[in-house]
């Protein structure tokens, strides 16, 4: 899932500027599950902006709205009818919902309470580790389920590097060595000799090196009106 | 600071053991503070950091959650 | 507990004014005993300044 982390109350603050009346609009998916930016945490982010405002001496009205699913036209259009009530909106989902926010709602400009991080999985209750760098052209076929792309800090596909110790990254004591996964499952699996053959480089052109990048299923398309 | 200053605490209690503390507090005749305002909650697992700041936004000096 | 102390320390209320205890349902003397202990250290903190804005 896509991982986020709530800004710095100090951010926000400065981000809704001069605003006064201002809507949380928390996200009901991803965000949720990593604690980022659901319900609970709409409800908390309004409940402080409201406080902290009023010790400042400029209180903010603060409401706030929690929706399935901010990346979907379906889920945010009920709420068209309740924008015009505020003067700033604050989004809680990731950098998709904020876009979708001020794509589906141009005349109202929706800010981000959130910092999208990564695509991961919460390795244990409440710590979340990068696992997929959505590069386009996966590669976790040949290298036995464990991503260098994403989890070696080189992304090597003929690894490991000399900066592997005793299975630990070179860059952090805490990182492990994602090459040394990969041929510590080869061993397991006995197929060290796929690990032999060298991986000419990567094809790059459908990560985002070709730009912004597009799927079109044209048998799920509905039918253009013409 | 004015010497009038009595705190208003509010306290979430769990139903099995502070809450029963509390009443067993009554029936011992102890005396404590009279600013604490108790709410009963089934487990103090219950209580939300929301409502724990709810409870400040309108005023609380203090929040306990005893469970 | 310490997350919602955080938010308080964010806000500019203070961490300190929420506190958890532990008691078991006989543990009378003890509540008080805390109920005291919390409401020394709030009066010394003072009062939500948000109380009457």
């Amino acid at each position: 899932m896509i991982i986020g982390e709530q800004k710095p109350l100090e951010e926000i603050m400065n981000l809704l500027g001069d605003a006064r009346r201002v809507l949380v609009v928390g996200c009901g998916t991803c965000v949720t599950v990593c604690f980022a930016g659901g319900e609970k945490e709409a409800a908390i982010l309004a409940s402080a902006l409201r406080m902290k405002s009023k010790l400042e001496g400029h209180p903010m009205e603060v409401d706030e709205v929690t929706v399935q699913r901010q990346c979907e036209w379906e889920y945010i259009d009920p709420l068209a009818d309740r924008l015009k009530d505020y003067d700033a909106i604050l989004s809680l989902a990731c950098g998709i919902g904020v876009q979708a926010m001020n794509e589906r709602f141009p005349e109202y400009v929706t800010l981000p309470g959130l910092n999208t991080t990564f695509l991961g999985l919460p390795e244990e209750h409440g710590v979340w580790v990068e696992r997929c760098q959505a590069c386009g052209d996966c590669i976790l076929g040949l290298t036995f389920g464990i991503c260098p792309i994403a989890r070696c800090s080189k992304q090597l596909l003929n690894g490991p590097c000399g900066g592997s110790q005793n299975g630990v990254c070179e860059v952090s004591s805490d990182l492990p060595c994602a090459w040394h996964l990969i041929w510590e499952r080869a061993i397991k699996f006995g197929q060290v000799e796929r690990l032999l053959e060298v991986q000419p480089p990567k094809n790059w052109s459908r990560s985002r090196d070709g730009g912004p990048r597009k799927i079109v299923r044209e048998d799920l398309r509905l039918p253009r009106e013409e | 600071m004015t010497e009038a200053f009595e705190p208003r605490i509010l306290a979430f209690c769990c139903h099995y053991c502070a809450y029963a503390a509390a009443d067993l507090a009554g029936v011992m005749r102890l005396n404590y503070p009279t600013g604490i305002r108790i709410v009963e909650v089934p487990c103090s697992g219950r209580v939300e950091v929301s409502e724990i700041l709810h409870a400040f936004e309108h005023g609380a000096d203090g929040v306990m959650v005893a469970g | 507990m310490k997350y919602a102390a955080e938010w308080l320390d964010k806000i500019g209320l203070g961490g300190e004014r929420v506190r958890m205890v532990n008691l078991s349902s006989a543990m009378a003397v003890q509540f008080a005993e805390a109920v005291r202990e919390m409401t020394e250290k709030i009066r010394q903190l003072g009062p939500n300044p948000l109380r009457n804005m």
